[in-house]
């Protein structure tokens, strides 16, 4: 009874302010509420891998977030909305019916995702929202429109840009692209809402920062315009990577070292990643000079549209298949070289995985699966095992100290599923496997290839560091097998993705 | 009077009675203990992990010694470590003497202290050769009260194992007793009649255990402390596994008897290295046969683990006969036992925080990594270290790949314009200083000589060197010097730098 005597109090207060209403100019209302049709809220039944267990799926939850429909019926949230989704709804402001949504685009490097609603009634009525044609300056004022906890309809809350900078994507966990920070309200629900200034997209709400007040995070309109125009073709590529570390170009020793002339400005490559775009075209100890005809300072800033932005800003412009020109002061003279962004896929980024199954092989009750950054998460605290923080050491240092040779994974032996047939294998508890039965294993096909060729009656399982290996009875391993997955509940022995879903995609 | 004063008075008044009602046996023997037993006050001060130039804030210490000899005395080593004064007081008496630490060893926890001439002779106490402690040992521990008057209890042995304790991470022989007295510092006397039968190293309050050093090893010590230079204790220079699994043990040929422990490795320099193998199993030793689980039978202590046998039973130099499994055959082997050096480690331990060698250049501080700088971040050292840096420490610590290797940090940045942007290059490995590869703080020395400077830095996995405008850093040393006040910028290693 006290629960609902509550609510009607909430409703009465609505309804109270709706009775006294600071009534805006008609023209300001004229212009804002048609903009408030094409705010969505998106409801959403998750379900995580489990990345311990990886036969078996994780628990299943609900949340909401926010999207707003643009161009082509397509609707706009971030990825974290609608990632792992099992069952999609989204409904309108005012209306009572939901409708059943799909992604059509996902970007995991950038946190976005474009829905789309099959029933074309649901659009009636919706003026999509425009996006504007630049970012806002600092301290304008901006509105968030979006379905934040607190209510069920929707919100708005204002705020000035407080800061336009590089900043992490906490959704993929690895990723740094712009950021626009406001000072406005955003809370659970807000993420996927739109930032707007002049009645314009320039954002989209997607993450605060824990222990900090006032601080939200949008993903800024360049971001935007380069996820849907990635998408142009029908896929979606992801950023090119450079893949090229750099330190600025300020230390006087360093320069002459260099035999940098006092005249020239830039930023020196310290280490080159193998996977990245600038592999065998540019080097360790080569000065970035010029950028596509812009000038890097010694800080690695360069003067775009009359601001100083990071040089990788014009990067983050590019699209798989453009280009880039870079003035490269090498072997003390300056020299012009074009480095085309067509990058392979990297499978050693260890970006957070989405809307896949956690691939995995079990045999004899020894479960194998690649290191990735969800099963690290798993492992957590335990960080003082020697096998435990090897995983730590090598996603790490994977290509700095060049432990990614002949590989496309690192396979770690995940789990035991206890048997008398693996009663001695403990010691090897998130090993990194090198080899099995003499075959150097770089992914797990290879495991489960190699186990099939037992070697005088027996499995032989080396580790990288370790100095002992693990020997198996080949036939008693076979037998084992069948019963160890019956035993613990495992529905099939692997999981492998399909080949058009490599990891390391965006 | 008010309660808590009636209640001390009481407490003043019972502990003597307490004391007094014990034998007269006892009464003998605190007598008797009365001219070797003394209380020892150790200020100590342990350089910094960080900036080995200076040291930390001085902290003292008190225990107990027992005198070996008339002016020598015989003590915990992890009591008088560091100490930058140490002094011993007699039995009921305030006069503090000034001791000087003569020998030590820290892999054992023992330490040898020497009195000046003009101290009247203490009476040295003799050693328990008898090795064979049990229950039903009349034991006694023997420390000071407040009142610096001696005090006893009773102690009964409740096992006997090889034991790491955290003052120094290399299994000892240690008794655990059940005291019952409360042992109120570090190294109490723990005597058979009038023998000394130990030393307390560890005491835990709550459970009344004590973790005490036997009469054995101490004898062993003393025999050697005397006569320098001191040879040591034992060590193979091998890593070894249980090997209970009966499919490995069919797999490595050693199916055909259930003994036996699996040689892992073996360490690059040691007596064990080109003799024993990879995979080997070893059977047995000096003799002895070893189990799969690595235990023997002591024709003193019983049953008890491998690492005893190597260490306590033979001497550095002495030549040890095994017979192992290699390649499914039984084979006699010959190995010559070496003293064991926390110097020989890739990443030495230095349990005993002593000043590490470095050298700053240009701001840029290079140091060998050790144990005492991973370990003085606390005890969660592992989530806030370079996690390089904590696999190489936790996989291969001991295991140089030739001897002599150490690995070289960048240890920290102090910032200077003549470091300008290298800062983000902390806790990286040093590979090459002037364009030549180093392996050791020792090769950086020996490379730029005494006048010379470093002006170029390989780092692994960086593809360039640092560079340091030779001509300003003497001038930027200086400034570096003074502004963030060090004493000396260069500090190379010791000809025979201690383990």
């Amino acid at each position: 009874m006290r629960i609902s005597n509550r609510k009607n109090i909430l409703l009465l207060l609505v309804a109270a302010t709706g009775l006294l209403p600071t009534v805006p100019s008609a023209a300001a209302r004229s212009r804002f509420e048609p903009l408030l049709s094409g705010v969505i809220k998106i409801y959403a039944t998750a379900q995580r891998e489990d990345y311990a267990m990886p036969w078996q799926a994780g628990r299943a939850g609900s949340g909401t977030g926010t999207g707003f429909v643009i161009a082509k019926r397509r609707i706009l949230t971030n990825a974290h909305v609608v990632s792992n989704a099992r069952f999609l709804e989204v409904s309108r402001d005012g209306h009572p019916g939901r409708y059943l949504a799909r992604v059509v685009f996902i970007a995991h490097d950038a946190d976005l995702a474009a829905l789309t609603v099959d029933d074309p009634s649901f659009f009636d009525g919706i003026t999509p929202l425009d996006l504007a044609k630049a970012i806002p300056s600092l301290n304008d004022e901006v509105t968030v429109l979006g379905y934040p906890t607190g209510g069920d309809r929707i919100s708005v809350t204002h705020g000035v840009v407080s800061r336009i900078d590089y900043s992490g994507y906490s959704h993929s966990g690895v990723d740094q692209h712009l950021v626009l920070q406001v000072d406005a309200a955003i809370n659970p629900g807000n993420s996927g809402g739109p930032i707007l200034f002049k009645e314009r997209v320039v954002g989209l709400a997607f993450q605060g920062l824990a222990w900090a007040d006032n601080i939200g995070y949008a993903i800024p309109l360049p971001v935007i315009l380069h996820f849907l125009k990635d998408i142009e073709d029908g896929t979606y590529n992801g950023y090119p990577e450079l893949g090229a570390f750099f330190m600025p170009a300020r230390n006087n020793a360093l320069r002459s070292s260099l035999g940098l002339p006092e005249n020239e400005s830039g930023v020196v490559l310290y280490t080159i990643d193998p996977f990245g775009a600038a592999a065998g075209i540019l080097r360790v100890g080569d000065v970035l000079l010029e950028i596509d005809g812009h000038d890097i300072a010694n800080d690695g800033n360069i003067a775009l549209n009359g601001s100083q932005v990071l040089f990788a800003e014009l990067l983050e412009r590019k699209q798989w298949g453009d280009q880039v020109v870079f003035r490269v002061w090498r072997d003390k003279t300056a020299t012009t070289l074009t480095v085309p962004l067509a990058s392979p896929v990297d499978p050693f980024i260890f970006r957070n995985e989405y809307d896949h199954r956690p691939e995995y092989f079990l045999y004899a009750g020894l479960v194998f699966a690649p290191l990735s950054r969800d099963f690290l998460r798993t492992v957590g605290e335990s960080k003082s095992d020697p096998n435990t923080q090897q995983l730590f050491y090598y996603t790490r240092y994977a290509k700095r100290d060049n432990l990614v040779t002949d590989r496309d994974q690192f396979v770690v032996m995940i789990r035991r599923l206890p048997h008398s047939v693996n009663t001695y294998t403990d010691d090897f508890l998130n090993g990194i496997v090198s080899q099995v039965n003499g075959q150097p294993v770089g992914t797990l096909k290879d495991v489960e290839a190699a186990f099939g060729a037992p070697r005088k009656g027996y499995h032989v399982v080396e580790f990288e560091g370790m100095k002992q290996t693990l020997v198996l009875d080949a036939a008693a391993a076979d037998a084992a097998s069948p019963t160890i997955m019956r035993r613990y509940g495992v529905p099939t022995p692997s999981h492998y993705h399909p080949s058009d879903e490599a990891g390391g995609r965006p | 009077m008010t309660r808590s004063t009636l209640l001390a008075s009481l407490l003043v008044l019972v502990c003597p009675l307490a004391t007094w009602s014990v034998s007269a046996e006892t009464n003998e023997l605190a007598s008797s203990l009365a001219s070797s037993l003394v209380r020892i006050s150790v200020t100590a001060q342990e350089f910094d992990a960080y900036m080995p130039w200076q040291k930390r804030k001085p902290h003292s210490r008190v225990g107990y010694g027992i005198a070996v000899g008339p002016r020598r005395l015989l003590t915990t080593d992890s009591l008088v470590r560091n100490g930058t004064l140490i002094e011993v007081q007699r039995p009921q008496s305030g006069e503090r003497l000034a001791a000087t630490v003569i020998e030590s060893d820290h892999q054992i926890g023992l330490a040898l202290l020497e009195v000046g001439p003009d101290t009247p002779p203490f009476s040295a106490v003799k050693v328990l050769p008898d090795r064979q402690l049990d229950g039903n040992s009349r034991l006694q521990v023997v420390q000071l009260d407040s009142t610096l008057a001696l005090q006893t209890g009773g102690a009964q042995v409740l096992s006997v194992a090889m034991t790491s304790l955290p003052s120094a991470p290399y299994p000892i022989l240690l008794y655990t007793l059940l005291t019952d007295i409360a042992v109120n510092g570090k190294s109490a006397i723990l005597m058979s009649g009038d023998r000394l039968a130990g030393l307390v190293l560890q005491y835990s309050g709550s459970r009344r255990t004590a973790e005490v050093l036997p009469g054995s090893i101490i004898a062993r010590f003393l025999d050697d402390a005397g006569e320098p230079p001191y040879a040591g204790f034992a060590m193979a220079g091998f890593q070894w596994r249980s090997l209970v699994d009966p499919v490995r043990r069919a797999y490595l040929g050693a199916d055909h008897t259930s003994d036996g422990i699996l040689i892992l490795a073996c360490i690059p320099g040691t007596g064990a290295d080109r003799i024993l193998k990879p995979n080997d199993v070893l059977l047995e030793w000096d003799g002895y046969r070893i189990d799969n689980l690595g235990y023997y039978t002591d024709p003193d202590l019983g049953r008890i683990s491998m690492p005893h046998l190597i260490k306590f039973r033979r001497a550095p130099g002495e030549r040890v006969p095994l017979r192992v499994i290699r390649d499914g055959k039984e084979m006699g082997l010959e190995l010559l036992l070496a003293r064991h050096r926390d110097s020989d480690a890739l990443v030495p331990e230095n349990t005993l925080r002593d000043q590490a060698p470095y050298l700053i250049e240009g701001g840029l501080v290079m140091m060998e990594l050790n144990g005492h700088f991973l370990r003085s971040r606390g005890s969660s050292w592992t989530h806030s270290t370079d996690p390089r840096l904590a696999h190489i420490y936790l996989t291969r610590a001991t295991s140089p790949e030739q001897p002599g290797d150490r690995v070289v940090i960048l240890a920290g940045i102090l910032p200077d314009r003549i470091n300008q942007d290298y800062g983000m290059f902390g806790h990286e490995i040093v590979t090459s200083i002037n364009g030549r590869p180093i392996r050791n703080m020792r090769d950086i020395y020996n490379i730029i000589g005494p006048n010379g400077q470093v002006e170029r830095i390989g780092l692994q996995g960086v593809g360039i060197e640092l560079a340091l405008d030779a001509a300003a850093l003497p001038e930027a040393n200086r400034r570096i010097a003074r502004l963030y006040r060090i004493p000396s910028l260069r500090n190379p290693p010791s000809p025979s730098s201690r383990d």
